[in-house]
C-alpha cells in the first residue's frame, strides 16, 4: 500500500512496514537511498526504481516512487529499458549480490561499458537470505553455509575492480552501518551524468555470522580520509580494490567523464522516445524496395 | 509452353554474391510488372559451402518456390550435381565451359540446353573484376530468355549506387556481355522467354513511363521485392515502434538489421543486447515506461526469453515478440525452416497466462498482423507472440505497396496526463484495477502525479506485493478474463479459409473430390500453389489457414472440420502440432497428415502428389 496522505511530493516513504529481519543491513542501505532522494529534491513520480529477487528486491513495496519489481538478475536490462524510453526518469536499479554478481552478471558488465545514466545498489551482504542461507558470488573462500557445509571452493568476485576494468565511470563502495557516508555516495551516483556502481555492503544478521557488524566497524575506513587517494586516476583505484582484510575501504574509488549512452543517440537530443510522434509515413521507405 | 513463368536458379559458393544475384532478378522482373517469389538456400557458414537462389517468374502472382528448375546457373559444379534431378523438359545450363566440363553424355539427357557462357573469359576482354561473375551470369540469363536489358541495367545502377560510379559501370557492362552472349549464340535455340508486361515508369531506368508493348492497362502498380522479415520491420516502423531490442540469431537477424539501418530516421531506438534475456527484459522496460517495443529471436533464443515472458504478463505489459523458427532441438539446422516450436510458443514460461499467439503466412499477412499485434498488445496488455519461420522470414515475395491509409494505431485504454481522475493524481493509483472487462487503465511513470507499480510477483490493484488467497485468484481470473475479447475482435481472420466462393463455386458444390487442407505459418503459399496444380485436374481445395493458434477458434475449427468430405492437415514438423492443437480444442481427428522435417519447406508439387494419392484411394474405395 501507498501512502493514502501522502501530500508531499518528496515524502518516499509507504505506509507498509519492511518485512527484513530486525537489523538487517537493507534498513541501512534503503533509508540512505530516500534520504539521498531528499536530498536532491527529487519528485517522486519522476523517479523509477527496478529491483531484483532477493530480500533486497522486496524492498520496492516500501518506495513511494515508480516501482518495478522485476526478475531474478534482471534489473538492469528492465531499467535499461526505462531510461531509453524516457531519459528524463530518474533510474535507480539495485538487487542483492546474487543478483548482480551471480545471475546477473553478465548485463551488469554490459550496462557499465554502456554507461547510461542509471545509479545501481548492490546489497551485498555475502550470502542468500531469501532463500536461507546459501553461498553469494562475494562469499569469502571457506565460508560454510547449507550448499556449500565443507565450505566455499571459489574466491569471492569482486565488484570494485570488476566494475572499474570494465569501464565504470563512477565506483563505489559503501556500508549499510554508515548511513549518512553511503546515502552521500548514492547521491553522488545518482548526481553523475552516467552509470554509478555503488556496492553497498551489509551484514546479514540471520545467515552471515561471519561479516558481523563488529566484523566491518573493526575494518573499514573512508578512502576521503586518506590525502594520498585520488579518485581520477584508474590504477590506483584499481589497486585500491584489491584491498581486503584488515582495512577494508569504502567511498568514491573511481569515476570519470564520459558521454553516456543516451548522449550518443540523436533521435533522443530532443526529446524522450516516449514524447515522440507514433505517426509514421513509410511511403518513402516501402518506394525503396520496389 | 507456358510464357511469362519461369523458374530459375543460381548456384555456387557462398561469397560469390548469390544473395546479391537473388535481389537484382527478382527486382528485374518485378519492376516489368511480374511477379516473383525466391528463396534463398545457405548452410551456416560464411565461405564456401554451397548457396543457392532460387526465383519463381509469373505473369500471376506466385506465392511460393517450386521443385522444378528451367534454368540453372552453375557458378561451380557442385551446383550441377545437386540440382540436376530439378531440371525441367527442356531446361538449360548456363556455365562456364572453362571451368566445367559438362557433356550430354554427363547429364544422361538430351533435352537440355548447354548454355556455355564463357564467363571468365568476357571478364577477362571486358577488364572487369572478378567479382562481377554473377552479374556476368545475369545478364546471361536475361539474354536467354529474351528480356528487356534496359530494366535489369536500372536494378543494377539502383543497386549498386551506394558503392560508387565505377562499380555500378562494371556491372553494367558485365551485364551486357553476358546478354549479348547468350542473345546471340542461344536466345534463338531456347524456347522459353519472359517479357515485361509494363516498364517501370520513373527516371532510372531510362524508358520514363513508356510502354513498349502497347498495352495501356495493364498494371503500373509499384511492387515491392520484400522477405517477411521486412515487411515486419516495415509494419512495426509503421506502427509507432519506439524500441527494438534483440540478439542476432537466423532467421531473425534481418530484422535487427532492417530497423537498424532506419532509426534515426524514424526516431526509434534498436539496441543489439547481450543475450535475448536482456533483450525481452529492456523491451519490457521500455513498454512500461510508455513506448511500442517490440523482440526478435529463433527458438533458441527464445528459451532464454521465456522466463520474461511471463513478467510481461504479470505485469501485464504490453510486449510484441517475432519468433522466427528453424529447425530444433538445440542448434538444429540453423539456416533451415521448419515449424516445430508451436507447442513451446503456446506454453512457454512457468505459471497458467494467455499469450497471443499468431502465424502469418506470406509478406502481406507479416506486414498487416504486425500492425494488429501492436495493436492487441496495448488494447489487451499482453504479449503478442507473431510465429515465422526461415522460409517465411527470407524468402523473397513481388508484392503491391501496402496500403498504409486505413491502418490505425489503438493504444487501449491510456490515462490522459490531463485527466482529472483522483487516482491518477494522487500517488495513490491503482495500475491493476479490478474490473468487469479485466483490462485495468494505463499510466506511465512520469505522465502523472500516480506512480505506477509493477511486481513480478502476484500483487494487489496497487501493484503492491500480496499472498491474500482472494486477492491471488481475482488477479489470475482477471488476467483471463481480459482475453476473452481478443477473438471477437479477430472476427473471421482467427482461421482464415481460402477457396471458397470462388467462380467455382457450381463445380464445388458438384465435386465429391472437394479437399480440405488445414495449415497454419507459411505452408499458405506452397498450398495455394499446389491448389492451382489440382485445380487442373479438377480437385478443389478449401483452405483452412490458421492464422491465430491462441486465442484458438474451436467453433469454427469444429464447422470446417464437420463440414469436410476430406481433411488434411500439412505441417511442417514432426509431431503434428497444430493437430494436437485442433484434437485438444475440437476433440475431433482430421483424416491425413501430411508432415516434413528435413529441414525444407514443403513444394506445391509434393502437396499436390499427396492430394492426389488420397483422392485416388477415395475414389478406389466408393
Amino acid at each position: 500500500m501507498t501512502d493514502v496522505n501522502g501530500t508531499s511530493q518528496h515524502t518516499f516513504d509507504t505506509v507498509a512496514q519492511p518485512t527484513w529481519c530486525p537489523g538487517c543491513g537493507n534498513f541501512g542501505i534503503h533509508t540512505a537511498i530516500k534520504n539521498a532522494f531528499t536530498q536532491l529534491g527529487l519528485v517522486r513520480n519522476e523517479i523509477a526504481v527496478v529491483t531484483g529477487i532477493g530480500c533486497s528486491g522486496n524492498t520496492a513495496q516500501w518506495y513511494n516512487t515508480n516501482v518495478f519489481h522485476s526478475l531474478h538478475g534482471r534489473t538492469l536490462p528492465v531499467a535499461t529499458g526505462i531510461k531509453l524510453a524516457n531519459h528524463e526518469l530518474t533510474v535507480l536499479a539495485e538487487g542483492g549480490d546474487g543478483d548482480g554478481l551471480g545471475i546477473g552478471v553478465g548485463h551488469l558488465v554490459h550496462s557499465i561499458r554502456r554507461n547510461l545514466d542509471i545509479t545501481y545498489i548492490i546489497h551485498d551482504n555475502r550470502v542468500y537470505g531469501l532463500t536461507t542461507g546459501q553461498t553469494s558470488p562475494t562469499s569469502v573462500k571457506g565460508f560454510v553455509t547449507k550448499s556449500t557445509p565443507t565450505g566455499v571452493i571459489e574466491i569471492p568476485v569482486n565488484p570494485i575492480a570488476l566494475a572499474i576494468s570494465s569501464g565504470a565511470t563512477y565506483v563505489a563502495r559503501g556500508y549499510s552501518g554508515d548511513i549518512e557516508h553511503l546515502t552521500k555516495l548514492i547521491a553522488d551516483g545518482i548526481k553523475h551524468n552516467g552509470f554509478a556502481l555503488i556496492d553497498a555492503t551489509q551484514v546479514c544478521v540471520s545467515f552471515n555470522h561471519a561479516n558481523t557488524y563488529s566484523w566491518w566497524a573493526e575494518r573499514i575506513y573512508r578512502l576521503e580520509d586518506d590525502e594520498t587517494y585520488d579518485s581520477r586516476d584508474k590504477m590506483m583505484a584499481f589497486e585500491r580494490s584489491q584491498e581486503w582484510g584488515e582495512r577494508i575501504p569504502t567511498g568514491l574509488f573511481y569515476r570519470e567523464e564520459r558521454a553516456t549512452y543516451e548522449d550518443e543517440l540523436p533521435q533522443i537530443a530532443d526529446r524522450p522516445l516516449v514524447g515522440q510522434s507514433m505517426d509514421v509515413d513509410i511511403t518513402e521507405l516501402m518506394g525503396e524496395h520496389v | 509452353m507456358d510464357n511469362n513463368r519461369l523458374s530459375w536458379m543460381m548456384g555456387g559458393e557462398a561469397g560469390v554474391g548469390i544473395m546479391a544475384a537473388d535481389m537484382v532478378f527478382s527486382k528485374t522482373c518485378t519492376r516489368g510488372g511480374l511477379h516473383i517469389f525466391s528463396t534463398v538456400d545457405y548452410p551456416s557458414l560464411i565461405r564456401g559451402g554451397h548457396n543457392v537462389s532460387h526465383v519463381q517468374v509469373d505473369k500471376e502472382k506466385v506465392y511460393s518456390h517450386a521443385q522444378q528448375v528451367d534454368i540453372l546457373v552453375a557458378l561451380n559444379r557442385e551446383t550441377i550435381d545437386l540440382h540436376l534431378d530439378e531440371l525441367s523438359e527442356n531446361a538449360a545450363i548456363i556455365y562456364d565451359g572453362d571451368n566445367i566440363e559438362l557433356s550430354y553424355e554427363d547429364l544422361k539427357r538430351q533435352d537440355v540446353t548447354l548454355c556455355n557462357v564463357p564467363i571468365g573469359n568476357l571478364i577477362k576482354t571486358n577488364s572487369l573484376p572478378k567479382i562481377v561473375a554473377n552479374t556476368v551470369a545475369l545478364g546471361a540469363s536475361f539474354g536467354l530468355v529474351k528480356y528487356d536489358l534496359s530494366i535489369l541495367e536500372g536494378v543494377l545502377r539502383d543497386t549498386y549506387e551506394r558503392k560508387g560510379e565505377s562499380v555500378v559501370e562494371s556491372n553494367l557492362k558485365a551485364a551486357k556481355a553476358g546478354f549479348d552472349y547468350t542473345a546471340k549464340n542461344y536466345a534463338g535455340t531456347f524456347t522459353r522467354s519472359i517479357s515485361p508486361i509494363h516498364h517501370p515508369s520513373g527516371g532510372t531506368v531510362g524508358n520514363s513511363g513508356t510502354d513498349d508493348t502497347g498495352k495501356k492497362d495493364v498494371t503500373t502498380e509499384k511492387r515491392m521485392v520484400i522477405t517477411g522479415n521486412d515487411a515486419i520491420a516495415m509494419a512495426a516502423i509503421r506502427a509507432g515502434l519506439k524500441f527494438y531490442s534483440a540478439y542476432p540469431m537466423t532467421p531473425a537477424s534481418s530484422i535487427l538489421h532492417f530497423l537498424a539501418a532506419h532509426e534515426r530516421r524514424f526516431g526509434y531506438i534498436v539496441k543489439q543486447t547481450e543475450d535475448e534475456i536482456a533483450a525481452i527484459n529492456m523491451a519490457i522496460g521500455a513498454s512500461y515506461a510508455g513506448v511500442r517495443s517490440m523482440t526478435g529471436t529463433s527458438g533458441g533464443g527464445f528459451s532464454l526469453m521465456s522466463e520474461a515472458l511471463g513478467l510481461a504478463a504479470i505485469t501485464e505489459t504490453p510486449l510484441v515478440a517475432v519468433w522466427g523458427q528453424r529447425p530444433g532441438p538445440s542448434t538444429g539446422l540453423a539456416t533451415w525452416t521448419e515449424q516445430s516450436d508451436l507447442r513451446f510458443a503456446l506454453s512457454a514460461s512457468q505459471g497458467d497466462f494467455q499469450r497471443i499467439v499468431m502465424a502469418p503466412g506470406d509478406a502481406s499477412e507479416c506486414f498487416y498482423e504486425t500492425i494488429r499485434a501492436f495493436n492487441l498488445a496495448e488494447k489487451y496488455q499482453v504479449p503478442v507472440i507473431i510465429m515465422t519461420d526461415k522460409y517465411l522470414a527470407e524468402s523473397h515475395e513481388s508484392v503491391d505497396i501496402f496500403d498504409t491509409s486505413s491502418i490505425k494505431i489503438d493504444r487501449g485504454d491510456i490515462i490522459a496526463p490531463t485527466d482529472e481522475n483522483e487516482d491518477v493524481q494522487n500517488s495513490y493509483f491503482k495500475r491493476f484495477a479490478l474490473t468487469d472487462s479485466g483490462i485495468s487503465p494505463r499510466a506511465f511513470p512520469g505522465a502523472h502525479a500516480g506512480l505506477v507499480r509493477v511486481e513480478s510477483s502476484e500483487h494487489d490493484e496497487y501493484g503492491d506485493y500480496t499472498e491474500n488467497e482472494d486477492l491471488r485468484q481475482a488477479m489470475v481470473d482477471k488476467r483471463f478474463a481480459k482475453f476473452d475479447g481478443v477473438l471477437s475482435d479477430l472476427g473471421e481472420d482467427a482461421i482464415k479459409i481460402m477457396g471458397e466462393g470462388t467462380e467455382n463455386e457450381t463445380q464445388k458444390n458438384e465435386n465429391k473430390n472437394a479437399i480440405t487442407m488445414i495449415s497454419w505459418g507459411s505452408i499458405k503459399g506452397p498450398i495455394k500453389e499446389a491448389s492451382k496444380l489440382l485445380a487442373n485436374d479438377g480437385i478443389l481445395v478449401r483452405h483452412a489457414h490458421v492464422l491465430y493458434i491462441n486465442p484458438f477458434d474451436t467453433k469454427k475449427m469444429e464447422s470446417i472440420i464437420k463440414s469436410a468430405d476430406t481433411t488434411i492437415l500439412v505441417e511442417n514438423n514432426k509431431g503434428a502440432q497444430l493437430g494436437g492443437v485442433i484434437k485438444e480444442k475440437t476433440g475431433l481427428d482430421v483424416d491425413h497428415t501430411l508432415l516434413k522435417y528435413n529441414g525444407r519447406e514443403f513444394y506445391p508439387e509434393e502437396i499436390y502428389r499427396k492430394v492426389k494419392e488420397i483422392v485416388g484411394a477415395v475414389e478406389a474405395k466408393s
